[in-house]
Order: structure tokens, then sequence, then C-alpha cells
């Protein structure tokens, strides 16, 4: 069901903002609204403004902890199990400023150690680069930086690989330029040479290499030769991966920080959202104003709260124009409740609708179970969900809810699969066969979905008309608990009668019924439309978009039959490619092997089929979305639990 | 008609199945092959989400999956694995016409979802949270390579 929400409008004074705050926090059942609004109305915002607020800071002390928790987990060898339980603190551990300011030291040690390595491997890669660059001139024993003499000058030059040097120094020669060219060394895309010239001809000889693709390079090195100052960067990059050496180490052995840093980015993300909710509030200095929403349920305790902070508050229901802003929270039995798993994919329910959990969560484990119809399948879902919900208690927003629903759906795959006479496909009527090649037995089954398809068939399409109805039930019940007893009547009442006659007109084959389903329909249809036009045009049209909208609607359940045929058919064929090699061994390898592709496949496909027959069909006879998700102050944790000491 | 006898009922059957599972799984090809591109581009910004990804690029990978069944169900029908060898070629030709709803709907659905998948892909990439709605958009598109298996399952099952 869907809680119901009080308005609340508090007025606090502003020296008891933090104990309210924690307060608040504590409860965790209060959203504190944006005040965005408030603040356009000039009367407002000449009276107060928005409490100030360190999100910023906390928001980048939190980005800080996630890449020191990165760090930790590429470089501390910490192990951990794929399935763990999450370490329980008490609040008070939580809210630790002790604790917090530690590992805050914690954090930004390992973030200074990170931006050293950066800066180090940052370094590295100019050393490597420079000494790729000195490489080709190791055999010019001229100092780098040697200019010439009094006389001469002498360069280092760079041309294309395809230059032939004797060539440029027969163009030389040819412009009588007293000039000598060396090839220092050469790769597949370029020639190192050395130039030596008279200065007085200096710029003719330019002329000439230029024009034969040579350009002259330098380096800005202290001195030496390209030997010795290759040797130089060698010691310094020796250094240089010793100090990240050093710092890596560092960082391995900061692993054991782990679970603390881990316990302050739970506790940063709860600041971060406290701080959010502290932006919220208006001030002038010496009162806060706020308004918020809070669950029914707890309002004793939020106003106890309230009173003790010495607060001047309200609350009251929320009114028709509000309801849009009501934010939504649903509140569901054991059963129903991971079914949120679906809503929230799709869309909240709006505060006014309907909370669609207990309505689908029967058909939905239903539906899936069919469409799986496997023991073998049914328990491996069941044994991987108690195992999960044992060994790692999941509370992420999918996981919590995704491992109870595969339990529950293993379980309805398991009876399919009981009725169906499947464990994992045929594989023990294959095995006995390999064992004993005279065996001719089958497993028990109600109905085989290979020899009985139609009637697995008809059934599907009959489950999908009981699943639609219910749809359409639910439509009317809202309907006249808003006293649109006449809509209900004309839309949903017409329908179902028409879906009566219709079965009665096929199996009496009397042409009478077919005349009242028209004369239903014509009377019927044109309701709420103005003026005899539009009645005429209402008729045709929803005869139109109805008529086509159940044939389709209804067909779609086809796919429940049509995935536990493929599902079965699928298996079998693995079970029977494994059969092939007649040895027992390589049967159970082949066949467990293409069993878990066709597991693996049907969970993810009968989820999406089964979503799609809720989310399409079912939701589109009755379902009001649009309610935005309540989110209250409240102690947000990802690495730990909070217990109560 | 002299043409079709002198190949036979059992190279037409043949033939049949091998085109349900052969453009099945051409069709799957391409799909994954489309869905697999654009899950790189993703995955080279964020390798962390390998899982989502590669569940995205599966989904077009069914219908080669229905194709190999539409296959074997039709190699049980024809003297293969079960059944008898179709005595005509008309009887060959049944099941030729059989498989293929299967062929050709694998073959097309199996490039469409694959460019939806691609679509998802940046669904994921953009708003991770809610990527599970391109899952449904995917499921869509497969409806109709499950119409089609439905459709060849049935002829393959119960024609005379």
């Amino acid at each position: 069901m869907i809680v119901k929400m009080k308005r609340l409008r508090v007025i606090a004074m502003a020296d008891d903002r933090k104990r309210l705050m924690d307060g608040l926090l504590h409860l965790g059942c209060m959203e504190i609204s944006e005040p965005a609004d408030k603040l356009a109305d000039p009367e407002w915002a000449a009276l107060l403004h928005r409490q100030d607020s360190a999100l910023a800071k906390r928001r980048q002390e939190l980005a800080d902890v996630h890449s020191a928790l990165d760090a930790i987990a590429r470089y501390g060898n910490n192990k951990e199990k794929m399935l763990h339980l999450r370490p329980g603190v008490t609040e008070a551990v939580f809210l630790d400023a002790d604790a917090a300011e530690k590992a805050d030291a914690a954090s930004r040690g390992i973030n200074d150690a990170l931006k050293r390595l950066a800066q180090l491997q940052t370094d590295e890669n100019r050393m490597l680069s420079l000494r790729a660059s000195l490489e080709p001139w190791e055999k010019l024993d001229v100092p780098l930086d040697h200019q010439g003499t009094v006389h001469t000058v002498s360069r280092l030059e760079v041309c294309p690989a395809g230059v032939e040097p004797d060539a440029v120094r027969a163009a030389l020669d040819a412009a009588d330029v007293a000039a000598e060219l060396y090839e220092v060394g050469a790769d597949r895309q370029q020639r190192y040479m050395y130039l030596l010239c008279h200065r007085a001809d200096e710029e003719r000889a330019q002329e000439i290499l230029r024009a034969a693709g040579f350009s002259v390079t330098t380096f800005s090195v202290p001195g030496g030769t390209a030997r010795e100052n290759i040797a130089r960067e060698d010691e310094r990059l020796e250094q240089n991966r010793a100090a990240q050496k050093e710092v890596v180490e560092d960082l391995c052995r900061s692993g054991k920080d782990r679970d603390a840093l881990r316990l302050y980015a739970d506790r940063l993300t709860t600041e971060t959202l406290r701080e959010e909710n502290e932006e919220a509030l208006l001030t002038d200095g010496t009162i806060l104003f706020f308004e918020g929403w809070a669950p029914e349920e707890r309002m004793g305790e939020v106003g106890r709260l309230l009173d003790e902070c010495q607060c001047a508050w309200e609350a009251r229901d929320p009114t028709e124009e509000e309801t849009p802003d009501v934010p939504v929270a649903l509140k569901n039995n054991w059963f129903s409740r991971p079914l949120n798993m679906v809503t929230d994919m799709y869309s909240l329910p709006s505060y006014k609708g309907v909370d669609p959990n207990p309505l689908m969560s029967f058909f939905f484990i239903l539906f899936y179970g069919i469409m799986m119809a496997d023991m073998g399948y049914g328990l491996v879902m069941i044994l991987l969900s108690l195992v999960v919900i044992k060994k790692s208690k999941p509370n992420g927003p999918t996981m919590r809810n995704m491992m109870p629903l595969m339990g529950y759906c293993g379980v309805a795959t398991f009876i399919m699969g009981a009725l169906t006479g499947g464990f994992f496909g045929d594989f023990i009527p294959q095995l006995c066969k390999l064992i004993n090649p005279a065996s001719t037995f089958t497993m028990p089954a109600l109905f085989n979905p290979l020899d009985d398809a139609v009637t697995a068939l008809i059934g599907s399409l009959v489950l999908g008309v009981v699943h639609i109805f219910f749809g359409m039930g639910v439509s009317v019940s809202m309907k006249v608990r808003r006293g649109q007893v006449m809509d209900a009547l004309c839309n949903e009442g017409a329908w179902y009668l028409v879906f009566a006659l219709g079965a009665a007109a096929v199996l009496t084959k009397n042409m009478v019924f077919v005349w009242i389903i028209l004369a239903l329909l014509v009377l019927t249809q044109g309701y709420g439309k103005q003026g005899i036009v539009g009645k005429v045009m209402g008729v045709f049209g929803s005869l139109y978009s109805n008529i086509t909208g159940y044939f389709s609607d209804i067909l779609s359940y086809s796919r429940l039959m049509a995935l536990m045929l493929a599902g079965a058919v699928i298996a079998q064929v693995f079970n029977t490619i494994g059969a092939i090699t007649n040895n027992v061994v390589a049967f159970f390898i082949i066949s467990m092997l293409g069993n878990a592709l066709n597991f693996a496949l049907n969970l993810l496909g009968c989820y999406v089929h089964d979503m799609r027959l809720q989310c399409l069909e079912f939701f589109g006879r009755f379902y009001e979305d649009g309610g935005k998700p309540f989110k209250p102050l409240s102690i947000q944790t990802r690495y730990v639990d909070i217990v109560n000491n | 008609m002299g043409f079709f006898e002198q190949i036979g009922g059992m190279s037409l059957a043949l033939l049949g199945a091998g085109l349900a599972v052969g453009l099945s799984c051409v069709g799957s090809a391409k799909g994954t092959g489309i869905a697999g591109e654009a899950g790189t581009g993703l995955l080279s910004q964020d390798p962390s989400k390998s899982g989502k990804v590669m569940v995205l690029q599966l989904l077009p990978g069914t219908q080669g999956l229905y194709g190999l069944v539409v296959f074997f169900v039709c190699l049980t029908r024809i003297g293969i694995l079960g059944g008898s060898v179709p005595a005509s070629s008309a009887d060959g030709f049944k099941y030729f016409m059989a498989c293929l709803p299967m062929a050709l709907g694998g073959l097309l659905s199996a490039i469409a979802q694959g460019r939806v998948a691609a679509g998802s892909i940046n669904i994921l990439a953009k708003k991770p949270d809610d990527w599970s709605k391109g899952l449904i958009l995917c499921g869509i598109v497969e409806f109709y390579a499950i119409l089609s298996l439905l459709a060849s399952m049935l002829m393959l099952l119960f024609m005379k």
C-alpha cells in the first residue's frame, strides 16, 4: 500500500539547528522540501535566505574517499570473498568524530600518495621520451650543445629516410659550399645527420638542406654527448622507479585502513545528504523555517522531537493540488515487497493511485514459473537466492529485492517443472538411457509442452484473459471509489459483458449474441463524448482501439507457452548432444554446460518478458504512475549496517 | 517439378532446417555484433559496466538458439533423430515451409534487436539507473522472434 503522508511546516530557533537535524537524521523519516518556489516570491526572499552549508566541501571529501578506496582496491592486498556480510556498527560509532578525523587523515594520506605517484609517472614518461629522442645520436661523440668554432658551425640535422645523403653532398659540392655532412644514425622514418660547415657558408648550406627536406634539431640538455645524456637519464629513471615503488608500497600498506575508510565513506554520504537538506532550510539568522513530508504513522516521534526542540509546527493532510508533489513510499509484506524491483523500474504510482505490488506479485511469480518451468532450474534459483541472502544480506536498491524475488520465482519454476516433468530438460530419462539402453523411463508429468503445445497455448491465453480482467477489476474499484460509477460501467463493465457474450456466441453458435454485443457497444462506448457526432466517433474509435487492443494484449500472453517450450527444447537439445558421446561423464559435462547457458538466458529472458506483461498489458488497464520517491533525511550505508546497541 | 523430384524430400526438409538455424544464427551474429560494437565504446570509458553491457549484447543472441530449436525439432521429424523420412518432395517441401518463419523472423528480428540493444547501451552510458528500460525495449522486439518460433514449432509438431 501507499504510505499516508503529512505535510509539515516548522519554525525553529536557529540555535537549535544542529540538535534538530541530528534528531531528524536519527529518526530517518522526514523529507525536507526544496524551498525554491518560496524564494521565487520577493516577499519571502526579503525575509529569509538559504542556510549556509558545507555541501561543496563534503562532496569533495566524499570524492577523495572514493578515490582512496579505489586505490586500496587496486594496490591493497585485501582479500575479500564475493559474498560477505557487512560489519554492524552502532549509530554512535558511525557518527564518532574522532574516528572520522582519523579516517580523513588516512584518506588525505592516500590521495597525496596518489598525486605523488601521478607526478612520478609524468616525469617518467618525459624522461623516456627524451631518452628515445637521444638514442639515434648515441654514436655522435660531439657534445650536443656544441655550436661550432670561430670559423665553423655545427648543427644536428634530421631528414626523411628516403633522402640520399650522397646526392645532398653532391649538391653542396656543386654549390661550392664548404660543408661536411656525416650520417650519425638512421631508422625507418628518418636519417640523423651532423653538419659541419664554414660560418660564411651556413645560410647557403641550410638553403640546400631545407630544399632536400632537412630540418635542424636541438636538445635542451645541460651538455655532454648523447651517450652521457642517455646514461644520466637512465640513472634518473632508476631513481624515479625506485620512488614509484616506494609510493606503491605505501599504498599497499594503506590496505589496513580500508574498513575505516568505508565507514567514513558511508558517513560522508550521509553528511552530504544532510548538507543538502540544510540548504533547504530558510533562515534570517534567528529562526529557521522549513516544510517537508513525513509518514503519518511516524508523526508521533517527529512531533516529540519538534516539541523537544521548541519548534512551532503544524502537520496536515496534503491538499488536492499538492497531490503531484507528495513523495510516494510503498509499504508491503514480505511477499509483495520484492516486486518493488519492477515498480521502481517502471515508475512509482501517483500518491492517489494504487500500489501495484500486492496486485501483481502472484501473477508475476506464476508467469515466471510457467515460462521457466523446470525443477532443476527452480532448485538452482532457490539455492542461489538462499545462499546470497544468507551470506551477504544484500541491501542495495536492486539486489535487496532481486534475491527474494528470485527465490519465490524459483519455487514457482519448480512447481511448474514438476507439472511438465522437466528436470534440466529431459536430463533424467537421457541419463537412464545411457546407463541402461533398454530403459524407457519418462518423468511423470501432467502435460508435456512439446506434445500438448496447443493446450498450453490456449491455457496461456486464458491466463492472459484472467490477468487483464483482474487489471480491469482494479480500475473499476478505483473508479467506484472516486464516484465514477457510470464510467466504470460503460468501459470495464461493458467489456466484461462483451467477453462473456462473445464466449457464449462461440459456444452456442447463435448470432443473437453477436447482435447483443453490437447493441451493447453502441449504447455504452459513446459515454462521456459531446454531441451526436462526438458519440458516433467515440463508438467507432473505441471499437477500433479496444478490439485491436484486447486482441493483441491477449495474444501477447502466448509468450508464456512459447518460452516454456523453447526453454524445454533447448535443454533437450543440449542433453541430446551430450548423449551422443555415449559416455556418462561426457554427457554430464556437456549437458550441464548447455543447461547453464540455457538457464542464464532464460533467467533474464523470462524476467524481461514477465515484466513486459505486467508493465504493458496489466498496468495499462489501471495504473496511474508519476509518483516521486520518498527520500527522507536518513543514514545512508553501503558498506556497514547500523545496529542498535 | 522434375527438378524438385530429383532433389528429393529429404534434401528439401534439410534445406529448411538448415536455413532456420543458419539464418537465425546470421541474424544473432549481426545483432550481437552491432550491440557489441556499441558496448566496446562504453567499456573503454567505464569497464565496470561490463556485466550490464554483456547482458544487453546477449539479448539478440536468443534468435540463434530458437533457430537451433526449430532445426532440432525438424530433425526429430524427418528420420534423423526420429520420425520418418519424407516420402516425396512434396512432403519435404512442407518441412521446408514450416521452417521458413523462424529463418526469416530470426534473421531480421535479431538484427533489429541488435540495434535497440546498441541504443540501450547508450542509455546505460548516460542514465545508468534506467538501463533496465532498455531491456524492455529489447524484449518487445524479441516477442516477434518468439512468434516466429511458435509458428514454426506448431507447424512442425502438428503437420500431418
